[in-house]
């Protein structure tokens, strides 16, 4: 990302920085969006998306076993078309089916719901000059740190790393050479209620 | 500035009406961003921005993820600005949203309101290829080579412009600043 | 006929790839239990399982346990908790909550969160997803805001249309405030104010927009 202001200036800098500010967006924006293409597509009749397929079948199967690992109806259908497709579901899975010339959407509240909580990158952070490794573990890697090793800076000693993490609250602690629990001295810190630990807790927003 | 996850692009791509919905919802707000500081008006924008929308969905299929997906939605955006600028006379600049002090707590500042009209009414006084290129490059935070595939021009003609359009509102504003 | 051997075919394709990628995961899963634990969570996991609740969860928490050597027979006990709250959470989250949701209920839960807080969340939240507000509600308790007042408030936003960033930030601001030595309840009152003028179901916000002029503090 270059610098907000090549040519040195501060009142630019300013006047950039609330140019940036983003307004507020009508709450019904998509919908009317939406609505227009609904109609803009009604006009010109059924056109690309007849005969558009399902969401590519791994991505959905993806999706499904995050969610759950059990409950997969396998739903057969012996289509009048050739061109129906055999999809599996489950109750939470973000798929959308195609039948002819209309898309459905099965279900629809779980496909936002599932967009909204997409992996937001978190940089963890940790100042140690003197380890000789440091993992982060958490519940968003299920406590293993060896998925999640950071790298060290050799100019400045600080550990670093980029970790996938959806949206949400979450706890963690980074792991010194191995075997010490240390806290982010940077992050809140809480209790944890089940195990007695002190873990540092993180809030990631939304992509 | 977040990207989004190219996952949910090929979504709506292929058909996907959850994955477009999130799309517009991701970029909504920086596209009328852009557009209200282009047409200096809240009600114009509001169309440019459901136009550009509507384009993008319709166009989707030939988008071919060489470009970044922002550049590309950019290029609509720009048109669809410039469109609506060539084809009617202004309406009354009125800024549609007061208060923009989002969620920290913060009481209204008049101050900082009357300096928020005072850069839009000074963007208004600049020349609209100008206007474009300084958005682009400060507001948006996009490369010269980027910016020429969305206006057209040429990045030497985009810096001039840049460079312009920032000694401009140098000068105005200075005024107001120490006022 | 073309489609019954098309459809037969697809049919085979998919459940070969469902189990071997249900099998990997689950794999995965336990791989990282000893397997006195993974024995000893076995049964909770499979109940869990038929319930249709995400055991990636339950896993997560024995090798949380594990990893810090607790006995067994206590991560035992702590999973088996778990699995009881995110039965609770489901059943208040109808209908079809997420992983994450799950997830942040369940913590919520044991900071003393009611199912009914949740219910109520769900339905004020429309098809958005709740993890954060629900994350959000858990760490205003845990900064000290009473469980009553945290939940009322939460439930109040989401009514008001608030959405994951405002949530987020207000959960900054309140720990700026009880870092900086205010009372958290104190906190919240003055947070909310400044963000709850800003909602889209809030009078203020319409008015607002339509005249463009500054908006007066209340």
């Amino acid at each position: 990302m270059h610098d907000i202001n090549e040519e040195g200036d501060e009142l630019i800098g300013r006047i950039v920085r609330e140019l940036k500010t983003l307004p507020p967006v009508p709450a019904d924006a998509t919908a009317r969006v939406l609505a227009r293409v609904d109609a803009a597509r009604h006009d010109e009749g059924p056109g690309r998306f007849s005969r558009r397929f399902i969401v590519s079948l791994p991505a959905a199967i993806g999706y499904a076993v995050a969610a759950t690992l059990a409950g997969f109806l396998i739903r057969g259908a012996v289509p009048r078309q050739p061109s129906a497709p055999v999809v599996a579901q489950s109750p939470n899975a973000a798929v959308s089916q195609t039948l002819g010339t209309r898309t459905t959407l099965v279900p629809a509240a779980a496909n936002t719901r599932a967009l909204q909580e997409a992996p937001i990158k978190w940089q963890f952070v940790l100042d140690a000059p003197r380890a000789k490794s440091v993992t982060v573990v958490g519940d968003f890697n299920a406590w293993d740190g060896s998925k999640t090793p950071l790298e060290r800076d050799s100019a400045s000693g600080v550990w670093s790393a980029l970790v996938d993490v959806h949206p949400g609250r979450h706890v963690y602690a980074f792991l010194v050479d191995g075997k010490t629990w240390t806290l982010d001295p940077n992050a809140p810190r809480t209790k944890d209620l089940d195990y007695g630990t002190q873990q540092s807790v993180l809030m990631a927003g939304m992509p | 500035m977040s990207t989004i996850d190219m996952s949910i692009v090929q979504r709506a791509k292929r058909g996907d009406r959850a994955a477009f919905a999130a799309l517009v919802d991701f970029y909504y707000a920086r596209s009328l961003r852009f557009a209200v500081h282009m047409l200096g008006n809240g009600q114009d924008a509001e169309e440019a921005v459901q136009d550009t929308f509507v384009r993008v969905h319709g166009a989707l299929h030939r988008y071919d993820e060489f470009d970044r997906f922002e550049s590309w939605l950019f290029r609509i955006l720009a048109n669809r600005c410039r469109t609506m600028m060539g084809r009617e006379a202004r309406r009354s600049r009125v800024l549609v949203y007061g208060d923009l002090a989002q969620d920290r707590g913060t009481p209204p500042d008049v101050d900082a309101i009357v300096w928020r009209e005072e850069i839009q009414s000074a963007l208004a006084a600049l020349p609209a290829a100008q206007r474009e290129a300084f958005l682009l490059r400060h507001v948006e935070g996009l490369e010269y080579e980027e910016m020429g595939r969305i206006t057209g021009a040429g990045v030497s003609a985009l810096k001039m412009r840049v460079k312009r359009a920032c000694e401009f509102l140098r000068l105005r504003l200075a005024e107001v600043e120490r006022a | 006929m073309r489609a019954d051997r098309l459809v037969r075919r697809m049919r085979w394709t998919l459940s070969i790839a469902l189990l071997v990628t249900a099998r990997a995961a689950s794999g995965q899963a336990s791989e990282g239990l000893d397997s006195a634990t993974a024995a000893a969570i076995a049964p909770i996991v499979q109940q869990a399982r038929a319930a249709n609740l995400p055991v990636t969860l339950l896993y997560a928490k024995a090798r949380e346990g594990q990893v810090q050597r607790v006995p067994v027979a206590k991560i035992e006990a702590v999973v088996r908790t778990l699995a009881d709250r995110m039965r609770t959470a489901n059943e208040a989250l109808k209908p079809g909550a997420s992983e994450q949701e799950l997830h942040a209920a369940a913590d919520a839960i044991k900071s003393g969160v009611g199912p009914e807080t949740l219910r109520a969340m769900r339905e004020a939240g429309g098809d958005g997803s709740l993890a954060v507000p629900i994350g959000v509600l858990t760490q205003l308790i845990a900064r000290g805001v009473p469980v009553e007042r945290a939940s009322m408030e939460v439930v109040a936003l989401l009514k008001k249309g608030a959405v994951a960033k405002n949530f987020i930030a207000l959960e900054e601001s309140v720990r700026q405030d009880v870092l900086a030595g205010r009372r958290p309840d104190e906190s919240l009152d003055l947070r909310l104010k400044g963000i709850i003028p800003n909602l889209p179901q809030s009078a203020n916000a319409d008015a607002a927009a339509l005249t463009g002029s500054p908006r007066r503090p209340h």
